[in-house]
C-alpha cells in the first residue's frame, strides 16, 4: 500500500466515519486519495467475506422446540419481579443491618468506656485510700466491687437534683464542665451524691485527691467558663492535645459545606441541554433523520444561549438535509454562517450551503458560501472550497466574488 | 377467459404491529406470548451471532438461544423503555457468551478446541475452481474471526456483520465508544493480516 499522505485522517478515524456512514463528510478528500480507497476497498472486501461466512439457520421445526424449551422454563421459574422490590428488598436489609449495629453500639460503649476508664483509676484509688482522712468515706464505695451501670443509674434516678445522662459522666472533662467537683466538696460530700454521679466520676476524683498529705488543704479551682481543657489534668496532657485537636477542626468542617449546594444547580442546566443533544444526536446516528431534525428543533427553541447553540444549528440542519428538506436545511446553515460564523461547523456548513446552492442554481449564494469556506483555517476545507470553486465557479470568478 | 390475480400478503397480526419496547414491557408483566413474538423477531440474529462468535457447527447454540431469551424474560422488568432493543439483547447475548465460555474452560475446554479446529482445518482445501475463491475467502474470514481474540470478536460481529451503529455497540458492551473503535479498528488489522497471511 502506497504511504497516507499527511492530510490523510488516521485509519481508526476513518474506520469510526465508515461505520457511523459520515464518508461524504470526507468526499472530497477520499475522490484525490488513492491510499484511503484503498484502505475503505479492503475493508468492505474483508467485511463482504466476514458477511458471506457460515452461519447456522435454525430450521422452523428446531426453531419451535426451542421456543417450547423456553416457555416451559417461564413456566417452571418465578415470573419476573419488578426492581423496585427488589430494591425494597436490599434497603430493608440494610435498615436492618444498620438498626442492629446500632444498637449493639449503645449497648456496648458504655461498658466499654467505663472499662477503659475506670481500670487505671481503681488501682490509683485502691493505693491512695490508705490515707486515714479519706479512709472514711471511700470506704463503702471501695468495698463495692465495681457496680454495674444499670445499678449506678437506678440510683441517679431516685435523685432528680442531679439527674444527667449517665455518659456524660464517662467523660473526666464533662465531668468538670458540670462544676460538679465545687458541688461536691471533698470532705463534706454526702455518700448520697457520691453514688448518685457514678462510679467513674467516684474513682476519677479518687485517684487524684486522695494521694495528697493528710495535712493540706484541697483547693478545688472554680468552675471553667469555656469549654477547653483545663491545665490542671497534667497527667493526661499529651491525651488533652490529641483530643483538642478534632475539636479545633470540626468548625472548619461545619463552614464548608454551603459552598457545593450553591455551586450544585449550574452545572445540571448545562447538563441537561447536553443530555438532550446526545439523545438527539444518537437519533441522527442510528439514521433517524426526521426524528433527529425534530429533536434538535426542540432543543434549538429550548436552549437558544446554550453554548451548544451553534452545533444545534449545525445538526439540525445536517438532519433536515438528510432527511431530504433541502431548502429549510439550506437556510439552518446560512443561518449558521450569519449568526454561528466563529463557530467550528461554519466553514462546514458554508460547503454544504454551497453544494445545495449549486444544486438550486443560485450561483450567488454559492459563491458567497464557498469564499467563506475558502477563509477557513482547515486546508482540507479550503481545498474543497477551492475545489468547488474551479469546478463550477471559475469562468465568472471576478463577477461574482462575494464581498467578504 | 382471463381471471383477476389476487395478490396474497401475509395477514398482519397484532403482535408482529407492536413494538419492541412494548413486548418487552409486557414481558416485564409476566405475558409469555410477548416473549414468544420477541424470540420469533430475534431468533435468527440470535444465532447468526452466536455461528460467528463460536462458529456454525458448535452443538450449543440452541441452549445458548434459549438461555439468551429466558434472560430477556427474568431481566425485563429492568429494560428502560428508551434505550435500544437490540443493543440490549445483544448486551444479554455477549453475557451469556461470557459465562457460557467460563463454565466450558472449566469442562476441559482443550479438548473441544481440538477437535473443532481439526474439522474446520479439514475444510479449507484450496480449489483451483474461481467461483470458489470467493467460498474460500469466507472460510478464511471464518478461521480468521474464530481465532481472533474474544474482545475483538464480538465488536468485529456487532459492527461489521450485524451492522450495529458504534454507540449501540457502547451500550450493548458497557464500554465508551472510542474503545469500541479502537478495538474494531484492531479486529480489522488482525483479520487482514491473517487472510493475508493464509492466501500467502
Amino acid at each position: 500500500m502506497k504511504p497516507k499522505a499527511p492530510q490523510c485522517p488516521p485509519s481508526s478515524k476513518l474506520s469510526q466515519m465508515a461505520n457511523e456512514g459520515r464518508l461524504d463528510e470526507l468526499q472530497p478528500h477520499l475522490n484525490d486519495c488513492l491510499a484511503c480507497q484503498k484502505q475503505l476497498r479492503s475493508w468492505k472486501r474483508l467485511k463482504e467475506a466476514s458477511q458471506a461466512t457460515p452461519w447456522a439457520r435454525p430450521h422452523q421445526l428446531q426453531a419451535q422446540a426451542i421456543e417450547n424449551k423456553l416457555l416451559a422454563q417461564t413456566y417452571s421459574s418465578p415470573p419476573p419481579q419488578p426492581p423496585v422490590y427488589k430494591d425494597l428488598r436490599w434497603w430493608g436489609a440494610g435498615a436492618l443491618a444498620a438498626g442492629s449495629f446500632g444498637l449493639a453500639m449503645i449497648l456496648w460503649v458504655p461498658q466499654g468506656q467505663k472499662d477503659i476508664i475506670t481500670e487505671p483509676s481503681i488501682a490509683s484509688a485502691k493505693i491512695s485510700t490508705e490515707a486515714p482522712q479519706t479512709k472514711q468515706w471511700t470506704a463503702p464505695y471501695l468495698e463495692k466491687k465495681q457496680p454495674s451501670c444499670s445499678k449506678s443509674s437506678q440510683k441517679t434516678q431516685k435523685l432528680p437534683a442531679l439527674a444527667f445522662s449517665h455518659t456524660s459522666l464517662n467523660s473526666f472533662r464533662d465531668f468538670e464542665q458540670q462544676s460538679l467537683i465545687p458541688q461536691l466538696g471533698f470532705e463534706g460530700a454526702s455518700s448520697q451524691y457520691q453514688v448518685q454521679l457514678g462510679e467513674l466520676a467516684r474513682v476519677h476524683s479518687l485517684a487524684r485527691k486522695v494521694a495528697l498529705p493528710q495535712n493540706e488543704q484541697l483547693e478545688l479551682p472554680p468552675a471553667p467558663t469555656q469549654p477547653k481543657a483545663p491545665k490542671k489534668y497534667k497527667h493526661s496532657a499529651p491525651k488533652r492535645k490529641k483530643a483538642v485537636k478534632p475539636v479545633a477542626q470540626a468548625p472548619q468542617e461545619t463552614v464548608e459545606p454551603p459552598t457545593p449546594v450553591v455551586q450544585k444547580p449550574q452545572p445540571s442546566a448545562q447538563e441537561a441541554v447536553e443530555d438532550t443533544f446526545v439523545t438527539a444526536f444518537s437519533l441522527y446516528q442510528q439514521s433517524n433523520y426526521s426524528q433527529a431534525a425534530i429533536a434538535f428543533e426542540k432543543l434549538a427553541n429550548s436552549a437558544k444561549n446554550s453554548t451548544l447553540a451553534a452545533d444545534i444549528n449545525y445538526w439540525r440542519a445536517m438532519s433536515l438535509l438528510k432527511s431530504k428538506q433541502q431548502a429549510p436545511a439550506a437556510q439552518l446553515f446560512k443561518r449558521q454562517l450569519l449568526k454561528y460564523g466563529e463557530s467550528m461547523a461554519a466553514a462546514k456548513a458554508a460547503l454544504q450551503l454551497a453544494q445545495l446552492s449549486l444544486a438550486a442554481g443560485d450561483q450567488e449564494e454559492a459563491a458567497w458560501a464557498l469564499s467563506f469556506a475558502k477563509r477557513d483555517a482547515n486546508p482540507k476545507i479550503r481545498h474543497a472550497a477551492e475545489k468547488l470553486w474551479q469546478q463550477y465557479l471559475s469562468t465568472d470568478e471576478t463577477q461574482k466574488a462575494p464581498s467578504p | 377467459m382471463s381471471s383477476k390475480v389476487i395478490p396474497l400478503c401475509p395477514s398482519q397480526t397484532i403482535e408482529s404491529t407492536i413494538s419492541d419496547q412494548a413486548l418487552v414491557a409486557a414481558c416485564g408483566l409476566g405475558d409469555r406470548a410477548a416473549l414468544s413474538q420477541l424470540f420469533r423477531r430475534y431468533h435468527r440474529d440470535i444465532f447468526r451471532f452466536y455461528s460467528r462468535m463460536f462458529g456454525h457447527q458448535y452443538p450449543d447454540l440452541d441452549d445458548l438461544c434459549q438461555k439468551v431469551f429466558f434472560g430477556v424474560w427474568s431481566g425485563a422488568s429492568k429494560y428502560k423503555p428508551h434505550s435500544p432493543f437490540r443493543a440490549w439483547l445483544y448486551g444479554i447475548a455477549v453475557n451469556v457468551a461470557k459465562q457460557h465460555r467460563r463454565s466450558e474452560r472449566r469442562r476441559f475446554e482443550a479438548f473441544r478446541n481440538f477437535f473443532s479446529t481439526k474439522t474446520q482445518d479439514t475444510q479449507i482445501d484450496p480449489t483451483p475452481h474461481d467461483n470458489l475463491c470467493a467460498k474460500e475467502l469466507a472460510l478464511r474470514a471464518n478461521l480468521a474471526l474464530q481465532k481472533l481474540p474474544e474482545h475483538l470478536r464480538v465488536v468485529y460481529i456487532l459492527c461489521e456483520i450485524e451492522e450495529m451503529a458504534g454507540t449501540e455497540v457502547a451500550t450493548a458492551l458497557g464500554a465508551r465508544p472510542g474503545t469500541i473503535w479502537r478495538r474494531l479498528h484492531e479486529a480489522r488489522k488482525t483479520l487482514k493480516t491473517q487472510i493475508e497471511g493464509g492466501q500467502q
